[in-house]
């Protein structure tokens, strides 16, 4: 395509979308009438953005189903908390199964000493006043007290229990009652290599 | 990227506002002014009218429900055209991995690009012909053809929508008809019209 053509095709472009200036006006005018072409590329132009412009319109006109967009709009927008809570409600089954490989492979720490977790996992003979743990190492002498056997008292449980933290109770020979404050932590929950190699957390 | 002056829209701002406060009857007549030009942007991103509808109708559903995030509502009509810009994005690249995965069916061409409702017999079939043209056109051609004979925007309003300045918009206008002519004299209905 000449330059010449280009100029007309361009003029031809401006002047079916309404931006002609009057300079670029006259300029097509003059080049209307002398040029045959440039009468063939106006018609030519003319038709295909008129079928253009009326294949647009229909497709416009289609529209869609107002009501049925605001009535699907409106009940999603209701939706939302609920699909919200179904969403935390679908991470409790990953959380569940994590939790309960973690059960699986961590060893338990100090307390796995059956199936009530309430009662502290070691006893002491308080006849012998020799500390056992059954199958474990004697348990540590408290710090603080003055290395006197210690004993649990009687059947009640001296385990207390709070978010993160356990004390067990222990009476020593002089009657006082020493608490020992577990922390579980992470830490903690590995210690299970301490119970393996005959150790306890209550040594640090 | 910005759109037309806000300016020139703010007639239309106490209804935003009233959709904002969730007034399902403004979001409905706002529906019906807006829908076409909406219709326009995807249609120029996705050149073919398989999926318009469901792409506008989920553009409607996104606008009514995040209408609360648009802070400065006198930039509704960017944010919108955004909006349907991005689904249809989005609808294209999800044609495309559909056409990737089942590459025997056809779900583009001339066929059944006028969708149900339309015109039928002969201007029908123009109209498909027509549609599938413009459809093929080259994205960055068809997007500013479209929004300037469907939604009748100014150069200025397409410069600022498409984000380029407006002689390489007038510019594509030009290689777009171009285009088209070729392709429409090929088919045949270009004289057709020309006949008739």
């Amino acid at each position: 395509m000449s330059d010449v053509e280009e100029n007309i095709e361009r003029l031809i472009s401006r002047s079916l979308d309404g931006m002609l200036d009057d300079r670029q006006q006259l300029e097509l005018d003059r080049e209307l009438i002398r040029n045959p072409e440039a009468r063939r590329m106006m018609e030519e132009y003319r038709g295909a953005d008129a079928l253009a412009a009326a294949a647009l319109a229909d497709l416009g006109r289609a529209g869609v189903d107002v009501d049925r967009i605001v009535a699907k709009a409106t009940r999603r927008k209701a939706e939302v908390p609920r699909r919200h809570r179904s969403r935390r409600g679908w991470l409790l089954v990953p959380g569940a199964i994590a939790a309960a490989v973690l059960a699986m492979v961590v060893p338990k720490p100090l307390f796995d000493g059956g199936d009530d977790l309430h009662a502290p996992t070691f006893s002491v003979d308080a006849e012998s006043s020799t500390h056992r743990q059954l199958g474990r190492p004697p348990l540590p002498v408290p710090m603080g007290s003055n290395a006197a056997p210690m004993r649990t008292v009687g059947d009640r449980s001296m385990l207390r229990r709070r978010a993160g933290t356990e004390w067990i109770g222990v009476v020593g020979d002089d009657g006082n009652v020493y608490w020992i404050e577990v922390q579980r932590t992470r830490t903690i929950r590995i210690a299970g290599h301490n119970r393996r190699m005959g150790g306890s957390f209550l040594e640090r | 990227m910005a759109m037309p002056a806000a300016t020139e829209f703010d007639a239309q701002r106490p209804e935003v506002d009233a959709i904002r406060a969730g007034d399902r009857r403004a979001f409905a007549e706002f529906v019906r002014s807006h829908d076409k030009w909406v219709r326009g942007v995807v249609f120029g991103v996705l050149g073919s009218c398989d999926d318009i509808d469901d792409v506008c109708q989920q553009v409607w559903i996104t606008f009514w429900r995040r209408i609360g995030e648009l802070r400065d509502t006198s930039s509704w009509r960017s944010w919108l055209y955004r909006l349907s810009r991005n689904a249809a994005i989005d609808a294209g690249r999800e044609k495309t991995r559909r056409r990737t995965r089942f590459p025997s069916t056809s779900i583009e061409g001339v066929e059944g690009q006028v969708p149900a409702g339309g015109p039928r017999d002969e201007t029908r079939e123009r109209y498909e012909a027509v549609l599938g043209a413009i459809g093929g056109l080259p994205v960055l051609y068809r997007e500013p053809f479209v929004m300037k004979h469907m939604n009748g925007w100014s150069y200025k309003q397409i410069s600022e929508a498409l984000g380029l300045p407006v002689d390489t918009v007038e510019t594509r206008l030009v290689r777009a008809r171009r285009l088209l002519r070729e392709t429409l004299k090929e088919q045949v209905v270009l004289g057709d019209v020309e006949r008739s």
